[in-house]
């Protein structure tokens, strides 16, 4: 329950206000925090006290900052450390005995121990956007079924009665498509076409995903067969969704004919498609037939498919003594990483492999993955990290102090020890529940 | 119906030299004969004896379908696995010795030195499959039980048991007509001819922890297979119980008969396993399971997909790979990914994970034909993917023996000191050849081959290999082969376990006429 409406507000609260939220009730509070002392006591700045208020820190589960990031890319680099979390940096610049020197987007330069190091992936990038919401109904709707049955609210394209809808939206070989799905309609049918070549004829080459009183399917029509067949299928009926809602997400590689499904943020599984002929289709389609009610599809969004560094990331490790280094092209190479060469850029990576005396020489951005041999480090081993701080894009490191004065904050890592970290960076500091 | 040569004789004399079984012959016709080969005559015709012929007699290749040599055992096995494919499919057991841009040599262990154009060859394999060869067959009935779960042809096969014959009064029995047995054994591969389905073929404690396990199977009209995977057969001890003598029961009378379609009894049968239920258009996972009392369960493995295309009257290479210390298990048909699972029985804490070793095939309907043929079983080194998926048109590629190192480029030459020189995108490497698993030469620097026409007679060695091309000539030693990639090849049959005649691409004809 917030405590706005029992305090006199004498200054509308800022446009730009941080969030407390407070651990034993649902409370929170909007304000500017302004310092955290070593003593665990915040200084909040809130709108409806003339002075700071004195919170204290073990008490709030999380305080959410209201910074907005100069950018929403993620950073190029990432290090997985040994504990789990994950440090975002620009650059890897060198490597001494101390441990890999890098630029990070949060702290500057730092110098991180090797034995710290789980893996590192270069060149992560947000994926490429290829199509994002419905902007412009016309262009789905245009001289396709009857278009008077569509209505466009927001991203959303809401369907009262049969409607049809299409367009291309230039996929490519492998794409990930996201939509949402919500309906009123007592019996909801769905039928959403993708890699559709958009020919409107009967026999056509595309899968569809498929959602009505008989559960969730993924079809595929192909020319050859004078039926659609079933690729996968789940039991899952419009009366299983309380909010008469659900999110898709469909992860297609035609490249190598098969997709994942992710319903809710949860993986279905993945889906091998066994028939030749892969659609090679760049489209499409909206098919709704609800016979009572409206349905709707919101933040229908496209993005290219490149999931290399995550499929790097899940290889197995093998050989947990050795470093092993995998590139953009997939190679993958067992051994030892020599050193780092910072300069000219791009920096360069020399490796040593186990099957051979030669030593590789491989610009960091040919580089997807590398994972560093295991090797016993402790750290700064006192006490167990009591905060969380995530970073805008990507990464979070745990902190076993962490003390916020101005635009500074200087925390105690369990790995990397005192690091001075750009308040600026910082999408939230969470309290780590014991 | 296979018809038999009946041959009259007035006694039974010892076929071949003690230590191998007689050889056999088998024709087009289904006959079959026992005896002793003695080379390959002009004609080409095969030259055979048997003591009870009078002279030696010779056949017309045309009309014969195989020849199991020593009961499909070498006289002296291959020491190595080591291989190199051809792009006609030949897989000559050797070693390169020698390797440019234009050509590839090869020590082969049965042919002496061969050296070919470079982009005739497809593969080469130091160590093929990654890993220790447990099985490579069927080339003789060895290893392999039949066992029926069906009351009816149980007590046909205690039957059959009981008669206990001499070897050479059983090899006489089996140029008779042999008894009808569900589960045949031909040349290479076993043969499903029953109308009764409920009688599996097994294959005991081959298959290790981690394992790659590849098969063939053909079959006509609609396919119902059950396939155990690593199935220890423990299954439920039934109380003893005495008949009316007073004696003992035969525990395996007590069990309950195969029921076709129902799942429910595939405990009883292999114990903990895991059960492909494979259908023409579609495949269901079975975990069975039997727990620390005995007590029997079936559970699905709950799957995205069981979406197969296999079709009819058709053929397809399956290929399972298995971490049981990791509860990992992935499928792939015809070299391409289908489905990976883990053990459900994991979270129930009753119940044995799985930890058998034994492989079984046991059709569910009625008038199925199958044919099993080409299984390999052997150690897996972790490739996480099938390794023709990797292959690329404009780069060689090679994978290592652990199983995850790869990498893509050109192989220049073979160094001294067993050293491959390979040219990757960042460098030069030179890399022991033991420690290559396979080299698959670029897709697109192949020579597109075209089968010649005519007969082509294929070798098959053990463990591994096989060499194809036209009979000239040759004795029991040694065989002059017209290949159609090497020109002419003097092979030495120490090794060779099996001539295959006539061997057509349309899977019916091995089969019995009546079908």
């Amino acid at each position: 329950m917030k405590l706005t409406a029992s305090l006199c507000v004498l200054l509308a609260p800022s446009l730009m206000a941080d969030t407390a939220t407070f651990a034993a009730t649902d409370g929170s509070l909007t304000g500017v925090l302004q310092s955290l002392n070593k003593n665990g006591i915040i200084e909040w700045q809130s709108p409806y006290s003339r002075e700071p208020l004195k919170l204290l820190a073990d008490k709030l589960d999380q305080v959410e900052f209201s910074n907005s990031p100069e950018s929403s890319q993620p950073a190029p680099i990432q290090f997985t450390l040994s504990n789990g979390d994950l440090l975002p940096a620009t650059q890897v610049t060198g490597m001494q005995e101390a441990g890999l020197i890098a630029d990070t987007t949060i702290a500057g330069e730092i110098t991180i121990p090797r034995a710290a190091i789980a893996s590192t992936q270069f060149g992560v990038t947000t994926q490429k956007v290829i199509y994002s919401g419905i902007d412009n109904i016309r262009e789905w709707t245009t001289g396709i079924g009857e278009p008077d049955n569509w209505k466009r609210s927001g991203n959303s394209m809401i369907a009262s009665g049969k409607a049809i809808a299409a367009r291309d939206c230039q996929l490519p070989e492998n794409f990930v498509l996201g939509f949402g799905l919500s309906w009123d309609s007592s019996s909801p049918n769905y039928s959403i076409g993708f890699a559709d070549p958009l020919k409107g004829s009967s026999k056509q080459n595309l899968y569809t995903f498929n959602f009505d009183g008989s559960g969730i399917r993924i079809m595929r029509q192909t020319p050859e067969q004078s039926r659609s067949q079933i690729l996968a299928q789940w039991q899952r009926r419009p009366s299983q969704f309380s909010n008469k809602s659900f999110l898709v997400e469909l992860r297609v590689e035609r490249s190598k004919g098969r997709m994942e499904i992710i319903i809710d943020g949860e993986s279905e599984g993945m889906i091998v498609d066994p028939f030749d002929n892969i659609p090679s289709g760049s489209g499409v389609s909206i098919r709704c037939s609800g016979h009572s009610g409206s349905q709707t599809i919101s933040g229908l969004t496209i993005t290219e498919l490149n999931d290399i560094r995550t499929r790097h990331l899940a290889e197995k490790r093998g050989d947990p003594s050795l470093d092993c280094l995998i590139t953009n092209e997939d190679d993958r190479w067992s051994g030892q990483l020599l050193s780092i060469r910072g300069t000219p850029e791009p920096s360069m990576v020399i490796f040593k492999t186990s099957f051979s005396e030669e030593t590789w020489e491989i610009p960091e951005t040919e580089i997807s993955t590398l994972f560093f041999a295991n090797k016993p480090f402790q750290g700064n081993a006192d006490g167990e990290p009591a905060f969380m701080i995530e970073f805008h894009g990507k990464g979070k490191l745990s902190a076993k102090e962490c003390i916020i004065t101005g635009d500074q904050v200087e925390a105690i890592h369990p790995l990397l020890g005192s690091l001075h970290i750009e308040r600026s960076s910082i999408k939230l500091i969470r309290r780590i529940q014991k | 119906m296979i018809r038999s040569l009946v041959i009259t004789v007035a006694a039974v004399l010892p076929m071949l030299h003690a230590d191998h079984p007689p050889d056999l012959l088998r024709f087009t016709n289904g006959d079959q004969l026992h005896g002793s080969f003695q080379g390959i005559a002009e004609g080409p015709s095969l030259v055979w004896k048997r003591q009870d012929l009078d002279e030696i007699a010779k056949f017309g290749v045309n009309n014969l379908r195989h020849l199991v040599m020593r009961g499909g055992n070498p006289a002296v096995p291959l020491k190595s696995i080591s291989l190199v494919e051809l792009v006609n499919g030949d897989q000559i057991p050797g070693m390169v010795t020698a390797l440019n841009d234009k050509e590839i040599t090869i020590e082969t262990s049965c042919a002496g030195s061969l050296t070919l154009e470079r982009n005739k060859v497809a593969r080469i394999a130091p160590q093929p499959l990654g890993g220790r060869l447990h099985y490579h067959g069927p080339f003789s009935p060895e290893h392999w039980e039949v066992t029926s779960y069906n009351r009816d042809e149980k007590q046909h096969q205690e039957q059959a048991k009981a008669e206990d014959e001499a070897p050479d009064e059983k090899a006489e029995a089996e140029d008779k007509q042999p008894a009808a047995a569900p589960w045949q054994h031909s040349g290479a591969a076993w043969y499903w001819k029953s109308s009764k389905p409920g009688t599996a073929l097994i294959l005991r404690n081959t298959i290790p922890r981690k394992s790659t396990l590849r098969f063939d199977i053909a079959w006509k009209n609609q396919l119902n297979l059950a396939i155990a995977l690593h199935a220890d057969f423990c299954v439920k001890q039934s109380p003893k119980q005495e008949d009316d003598d007073g004696k003992p029961e035969d525990k395996q009378r007590q069990r309950d008969p195969f029921v076709a379609h129902d799942s429910s009894c595939l405990p009883s049968i292999f114990g903990n396993a895991f059960i492909l239920q494979i259908h023409s258009n579609y495949m269901v996972i079975y975990r069975t399971m039997v727990d620390a009392e005995g007590n029997e369960s079936v559970k699905r493995v709950q799957t995205a997909s069981n979406r197969l295309n296999i079709g009819e009257n058709t053929t397809s290479t399956f290929e399972l790979r298995s971490d049981l210390d990791n509860s990992s298990y992935s499928l792939f048909l015809n070299d391409k990914f289908i489905i990976q699972w883990t053990d459900p029985a994991l979270r129930n804490e009753n119940t044995k994970t799985i930890s058998g070793n034994s492989l079984a095939f046991l059709p569910q309907i009625a008038d199925a034909q199958i044919k099993i043929s080409d299984v390999i079983i052997a150690e897996w080194n972790g490739m996480p993917d099938s390794a023709r998926s990797l292959q690329v048109d404009d780069q060689d590629i090679i994978l290592m023996t652990n199983g995850l190192d790869r990498l893509a480029g050109q192989a220049i030459s073979l160094e001294e000191n067993n050293t491959l020189r390979f040219r990757g995108k960042h460098g030069e490497f030179l890399l022991p050849l033991d420690e290559i698993s396979e080299l698959h030469m670029a897709n697109g620097k192949r020579l597109d081959f075209e089968p010649p026409s005519g007969l082509q007679l294929k070798l098959r060695f053990s463990p591994m290999g096989m060499i194809s091309g036209a009979p000239l000539s040759g004795d029991r030693k040694t065989l002059v082969l017209d290949h159609p990639l090497a020109g002419d090849m003097t092979i030495h049959n120490e090794s060779v376990v099996m001539y295959e005649f006539n061997d057509s691409t349309d899977i019916f004809t091995d089969w019995d006429e009546n079908f």
